[in-house]
């Protein structure tokens, strides 16, 4: 299975690459489409301006190219917007058009109407596509839909089990992605109509209660946030590797365009060690209980991703 | 590096040649950046700066003419410093810096609450006040009273329907006559005095958008559409998004609505809310079903918060539209699907409807949803981000939900965060906006959708 992650700026490929990327995800937005429509309606889910989760310029991304043949590491352009304005549609043409130019012909598409736009355009044929994980429910019907369309590479949304994945794997389309590193979401972010700006907090991380109809508050339990970095904290798939690995999972995919760069490099050198671990063990418990040993000796972050996976021990 | 939304270059070189550029420094009288090596910056330049300004959410455009001096390069790419003593360079330039720097301290050590208090006045220690009951906070939501003239011709020409997304409702619905059933309706929304409740309802909505376990077993919903029928009422079903760990008991339910419908010879309309659902139906039950788009594959941007969010009246403006109103897509939806309806909601602004029938959800709006249920999560773990499949499923929905701080409008029911769009029982006009004489349908949400309140 190969390692999959988030870009937020060209300086930190280098890093990425050593720690054991094989590909990359990143988000471009020319300053047009700033300029003109700003965040209300943007091109990609990172949805603010004070951060550097998106590669920049044009002339970033033409360096981007250079260093991403140099380490061998494909990058896909984030293109996933969960949906656009009718207007946008012929500039999204041009823009892939602009892309392919610079050198960069993997986009990860969730607007269905962007995938129907593409699919009938002269692009199609020179571009692939994985299906982001916010474009809705996943299922043997969609999954036929999206082979049937030509869609390369579906990635599987956090809220999957393993045996859903499973049941969806399509013998036409050979590449699946799963998450399994970082920001699992309580929602699921293609159901996600809120907003994601500079000045207000994701809706996710609003402060909530849980009541009954006797009006009485149900205390939850309150998280200690790990001191210094943890692997996974904010969420972590890797006790399923075993799993991933028989249904078919390919890439695995590191979350985290604008996280400290340090954090994401430790992250891919984590699950590239976790890999390792994998592939000389002969049965899932003796991976998880190596893993577990090598990674996590002082216990993980129980925010798993497919609890499902988890070995008892 | 500067982040490139809020500082945006345009390098203009001898030949008119343009690229865009980053700004990796930036001081009051110069500023960094880089190009490849094969580009070549030629001694006199032209340069566009856009700077980001976060009063008027707009950009402040500065030319200059520009000499880039060789600071530093190595194999791949060459850093150019400009020394920029343009007056309106350096206002540009320190007003963005003091802007990103105020930005960058709030980030680091203020709460998220203090954060958006600063930026936008955002009222962040209302937060700490909640509605001690559901009943509490929801008839706080209902206005006491209305102007009845305004409302008068709205409620004659509307085209109604209502949800039935409890069990209580829905037993009440099989029950009792149609006008106890309505007082029974109204007044259990609390709505028992609003004009809405002597227009007359035409459609009836069973099912459940959001959850497979919130839907009525099919004998339940036999006898529902019998009643719908008797009382003159057309019925829509309502389908969640097909999970593969449903799959037995969604096409069970598909099959059995597609044979009921082939013996008594209807067709019903079915609200899809993902695209596997909709080839299923297209493929094998298109001669008894029809279908508009759900909530979930109907997207666009819904937030109780708007008001707070940074932006200029034309920024706001592009809310207006999402994917629906694009024309090729709707013709698609026609071709392949026999989709020209798609279901929406009254969300706090008005929006641009295509043209023929849509539906109206009113007064929620979805802010979000989860893939893996969010209250059995709390409810069975004690955490809401010990998500797990609900393989057996208490129904915790009848009896708990999420309360959010009062002044949000914001209400969790089972996997859902839901929204209350304050103004539609309030203003007429408003919700004529919306309902446009009875062009389109507005379908009155269950307003507690838990156990009886």
């Amino acid at each position: 299975m190969k390692i999959l992650a988030g870009l937020g700026s060209i300086d930190d490929l280098h890093a990425y690459a050593e720690a054991g990327a094989d590909e990359v995800f990143a988000g471009y937005i020319p300053g047009w489409w700033i300029r003109k429509y700003g965040m209300y309606s943007p091109l990609n889910r990172r949805e603010v301006l004070y951060y550097n989760v998106q590669i920049g310029s044009q002339s970033e991304m033409e360096i981007l190219h250079l260093l991403a043949e140099q380490l061998h590491i494909k990058v896909t352009i984030t293109l996933n917007a969960l949906y656009y304005l009718p207007e946008q549609y012929p500039l999204l043409y041009t823009y892939v058009k602009e892309c392919i130019a610079l050198g960069f012909n993997s986009f990860i598409i969730a607007d269905p109407v962007l995938l129907v736009y593409l699919a009938g355009s002269d692009v199609w044929n020179c571009i692939t596509v994985s299906l982001s994980g916010e474009f809705g429910e996943m299922n043997q019907e969609t999954i036929q839909m999206l082979a049937e369309t030509g869609v390369d590479r579906i990635i599987f949304h956090r809220k999957m089990t393993i045996s859903e994945m499973k049941q969806c794997i399509h013998p036409s389309i050979h590449e699946y992605e799963a998450f399994v590193l970082n920001e699992n979401c309580h929602f699921h972010g293609g159901y996600c109509s809120s907003l994601h700006c500079d000045e207000l907090t994701h809706s996710c991380h609003l402060p909530y209660r849980l009541m009954n109809m006797q009006k009485e508050e149900i205390q939850l339990k309150q998280k200690t946030p790990a001191e210094g970095y943890l692997t996974g904290e904010s969420g972590c798939g890797l006790c399923a590797l075993w799993d991933l690995r028989e249904t078919g999972i390919t890439h695995l995919k590191v979350v985290g365009r604008g996280n400290y760069a340090e954090c994401m490099t430790a992250d891919i050198h984590a699950l590239k060690l976790a890999l390792k671990i994998l592939e000389d063990s002969s049965t899932k418990e003796e991976y998880i209980i190596r893993m577990k040993q090598e990674l996590f000796p002082e216990g993980c972050s129980r925010a798993c991703y497919y609890p499902e996976s988890e070995h008892p021990v | 590096m500067i982040p490139y939304a809020i500082l945006q270059g345009e390098l203009y070189t001898e030949k008119n040649m343009k690229i865009e550029i980053s700004i990796q420094d930036l001081s009051f009288d110069s500023f960094t950046f880089r190009l490849l090596n094969s580009r070549a910056v030629s001694e006199n330049c032209h340069v566009i700066l856009y700077f980001f300004s976060y009063e008027t959410t707009e950009y402040q455009k500065v030319e200059l003419g520009i000499t880039p001096v060789l600071e530093e390069k190595d194999e791949t790419v060459s850093v150019y410093r400009v020394i920029a003593g343009d007056p309106a360079f350096k206002e540009a330039a320190l007003r963005l810096m003091k802007e990103y720097r105020r930005y960058y301290d709030l980030k680091l050590h203020a709460e998220d609450g203090e954060l958006s208090e600063e930026m936008t006045g955002y009222p962040a220690s209302k937060e700490k006040t909640y509605a001690s009951s559901v009943r509490e906070w929801l008839q706080r939501r209902i206005p006491k009273r209305v102007n009845q003239e305004n409302w008068q011709k709205i409620v004659s020409t509307v085209t109604l329907g209502i949800e039935l997304s409890t069990e209580e409702s829905r037993k009440a619905f099989l029950q009792m006559s149609l006008e106890d059933f309505r007082s029974y309706y109204f007044a259990k929304q609390g709505l028992q005095d609003h004009p809405l409740s002597n227009a007359e309802i035409q459609y009836v909505y069973l099912g459940d958008g959001y959850c497979m376990h919130r839907m009525p077993a099919f004998c339940e919903l036999e006898q529902l559409l019998e009643k719908a029928g008797q009382e003159g009422m057309q019925a829509v079903i309502v389908l969640p998004a097909l999970k593969e760990r449903d799959r037995i008991s969604f096409c069970t339910l598909l099959e059995q609505l597609a044979s009921y419908a082939r013996r008594n010879h209807r067709k019903f309309e079915v609200v899809v809310n993902d695209w596997g659902t909709a080839e299923m139906i297209r493929q094998n039950y298109a001669d008894v079903m029809t279908m508009s788009l759900g909530i979930l594959i109907n997207k666009r941007r819904k937030d109780s918060r708007m008001q707070w969010r940074l932006g200029s009246e034309k920024q706001m403006n592009m809310l207006k539209e999402n994917s629906s109103n694009e024309e090729e897509f709707r013709k698609y939806l026609k071709e392949r699907y026999q989709i020209s309806s798609a279901v929406y909601e009254t969300c706090g602004y008005t929006y641009i409807l295509p043209e023929n029938e849509q539906v109206i959800y009113f007064p929620y709006y979805q802010m979000n949803t989860a893939g893996h249920c969010t209250l059995y999560a709390a409810c069975h773990n004690g955490d809401r981000s010990m998500q797990m499949a609900e393989t057996d499923c208490s129904k915790y929905c009848r009896e708990y939900m999420f309360m959010y701080p009062e002044f949000l409008n914001m209400i969790g029911f089972g996997s859902s965060v839901f929204a209350w769009d304050n103004d539609i029982f309030a203003d007429a006009e408003y919700f004529e906006q919306f309902s446009k004489a009875g062009k389109h349908r507005m379908v009155l949400m269950e307003l507690y959708r838990g156990g009886s309140v």
